[in-house]
């Protein structure tokens, strides 16, 4: 029984030390996305271009503090909201391949915003008018399915997923109605916003994406402990005093505020909510106490470095991100399922 | 000496007022950078959006992408002097960052109509301080509009078009209208057979059979030749050979860009679909 105990403190302890090494390169990989881009800025350069009143340094200065700054902080930000809400999810379903939109929200806010292009809204209310109907869209979606599974709690998470799966279908067709029916200009955007981008961000929309990520964590993290026994089975969770109808309302509230604020100033992003927490798991192990912390810098991290990629590749061009986040997680994901035992450590 | 250090200071100063017009220009929107290739700012050009790649002058340039889509940091890091997009370039944050690095951008008004030409030119030509080529351009443009319209009017019939656009997988869809294409066919004194509908719509079997056009317009780079084309399209293997429409190929930059080159481009569809 000591030893168990040894092994089993052991294994916490190195999944701290990991921890901290993620810690430290998180910082390490901003400063390098800082940087680089179409316009490359030394560290040192960048130092003097914040300290002196040099003219010639001004574009530099309007490059780092109007652009490069909220546009890496951005990333970050979204996806830590993305990995840390497919944490949430994949622990409240027990199910590896859980994904925030299997809740609705992602689509829910596509559905907002391919209305506001089919309309010709996209530039109303200071460009304002879009962010806000995708976010809109995305929690609509998320009241209707807990419209039609009464209290998230009969039939428990099994029925919510089947809920998920067919509100998806439906609002799917609502997106293929419009689509089909889209001006040609229209469809170039709305094929634009659902490959998701962080060009538009600037410091307002980049506090608004904090506010969201600092509640959506704060709520996860309060149920952190509640989310461990949750994998033990539903029924043992509450024999061991956990709430969970509780866990599942609060837990799916955190992911679609994240998601939906997330979404509504980048588009759709796939893959980080879902290969992420994957990554975290396999490093640090299913506790949610490590796999929270873990997943929001893994997935900022994850979407720095695909961002940074996204405006050097085809400079002076942009490239769309869910281009590469798909291109980077699909074949690591592929690798971690054909990975004969890491993958099933939760 | 005094006169070689004289020529010099000279020589500076003409740099230094020629240095007052933009050297380094960025262009978005095709009918933006046709005009400024034509008033000959071709060789200031840096960078041009995905749109305008078809000219020869703008071929090797730097591709700043999609003109909705533009990266604010991509552009400056071209190191313009000038930005000139049409007014439908965005995102509009981008625009503003460029401008706040202190870079001139200016927006020319998209107006889709021949008569809206000669303001594109103007408006590009005080931009970038060439007027007096401007005149010369706007009276080409002014002449062939004339030219087309005196045509159109000397028509006796109006035939029944539609313009195909090739959308991926090979479907075609047709401009009804609130289309360039549907402003260009009026102006060619022709009727679009796909009036029913605003936008592009995908083909359906159906509209051949109750809209049967005497002409298809579709681009040039619309590969196949034409009976391979009509075979293609839904419903139409339907049709009596008689009755089949024939296939007028355009430029379609030229045609539906609303730029320098619309005029004449409309004109020689105009004689194609009268020529029959």
């Amino acid at each position: 029984m000591n030893s168990y105990r040894q092994v089993e403190a052991d294994r916490l302890s190195s999944y701290a030390r990991r921890l901290v090494v993620i810690t430290v390169l998180f910082p390490l990989t901003l400063l390098v996305a800082i940087s680089l881009g179409a316009i490359n800025i030394a560290p040192w350069q960048m130092w003097s271009a914040l300290h002196s009143n040099n003219a010639d340094l001004g574009t530099l200065r309007t490059i780092l503090f109007d652009i490069r700054f909220p546009r890496v902080a951005m990333a970050a930000l979204i996806g830590a909201s993305l990995a840390l809400a497919g944490a949430g999810v994949q622990g409240l379903f027990r199910n590896p391949l859980a994904d925030p939109a299997l809740i609705g929200v992602s689509t829910g806010s596509a559905v907002g915003a391919v209305i506001c292009f089919y309309f010709g809204w996209a530039l109303a209310l200071g460009g304002w008018l879009l962010p806000a109907m995708a976010f809109a869209g995305g929690l609509g979606a998320v009241l209707i399915l807990r419209l039609f599974n009464t209290g998230f709690a009969a039939g428990g998470t099994a029925k919510l997923i089947l809920a998920g799966v067919a509100l998806n279908a439906m609002l799917g067709s609502v997106l293929g109605f419009f689509l089909y029916s889209a001006s040609d200009d229209a469809l170039r955007s709305m094929t634009f916003w659902t490959l998701g981008s962080c060009a538009s961000a600037q410091w307002p929309q980049v506090t608004i994406v904090a506010a969201f990520l600092a509640g959506g964590s704060l709520l996860l993290w309060r149920n952190r402990r509640a989310l461990d026994a949750l994998q033990l089975g539903e029924e043992q969770a509450a024999h061991l005093g956990v709430s969970v109808k509780s866990v599942r309302r609060q837990t799916i509230i955190a992911a679609a505020l994240m998601v939906g604020a997330a979404t509504a100033f980048a588009g759709t992003i796939g893959f980080i909510g879902l290969v992420a927490p994957h990554i975290a798991r396999l490093l640090l192990g299913g506790v949610h106490r490590f796999l929270l912390p873990g997943s929001l810098l893994l997935g900022a991290m994850l979407l720095v470095i695909a961002d940074l990629g996204a405006r050097t590749l085809v400079a002076p061009a942009e490239l769309a991100v869910g281009i590469l986040t798909a291109a980077i997680g699909g074949p690591f994901f592929l690798w971690l399922l054909r990975r004969p035992s890491t993958g099933a450590d939760f | 000496m005094r006169q070689a250090i004289f020529s010099f200071i000279t020589t500076l100063c003409l740099a230094l007022t020629a240095s007052a017009q933009p050297t380094r220009i960025v262009t978005a929107g095709s009918a933006v950078t046709e005009i400024a290739c034509a008033l000959g700012l071709g060789p200031s050009l840096v960078g041009v959006d995905t749109s305008s790649k078809h000219l020869d002058e703008t071929k090797e340039l730097p591709d700043i992408g999609y003109v909705r889509a533009l990266s604010a940091e991509g552009v400056l890091s071209l190191k313009p002097d000038l930005v000139i997009v049409s007014s439908e370039a965005g995102p509009p944050p981008a625009l503003q960052q460029i401008s706040a690095a202190g870079v001139n951008v200016v927006t020319i008004p998209r107006g889709e109509s021949l008569d809206a030409i000669a303001d594109k030119i103007r408006a590009v030509a005080t931009a970038t301080g060439t007027e007096a080529k401007a005149d010369a351009l706007i009276a080409q443009t002014g002449n062939d509009t004339a030219a087309l319209r005196t045509l159109v009017q000397a028509q006796k019939k109006s035939p029944r078009v539609v313009f195909l656009m090739a959308r991926h997988g090979g479907n075609m869809a047709a401009g009804g209208t609130d289309t360039a294409a549907h402003a260009m066919i009026k102006e060619i004194g022709a009727t679009n057979a796909a009036e029913s509908f605003s936008g592009y719509k995908p083909l359906t079997p159906e509209f051949f059979a109750s809209n049967m056009p005497e002409f298809i317009i579709i681009s040039e780079s619309v590969v196949g030749d034409d009976t391979q084309i009509l075979a293609n399209l839904p419903g139409m293997s339907d049709a009596a050979d008689s009755k089949k429409p024939q296939i007028v190929r355009v430029d379609d930059s030229a045609f539906l860009g609303f730029g320098p080159r619309t005029p004449s481009a409309a004109k020689a569809v105009a004689t194609a679909l009268q020529s029959e």
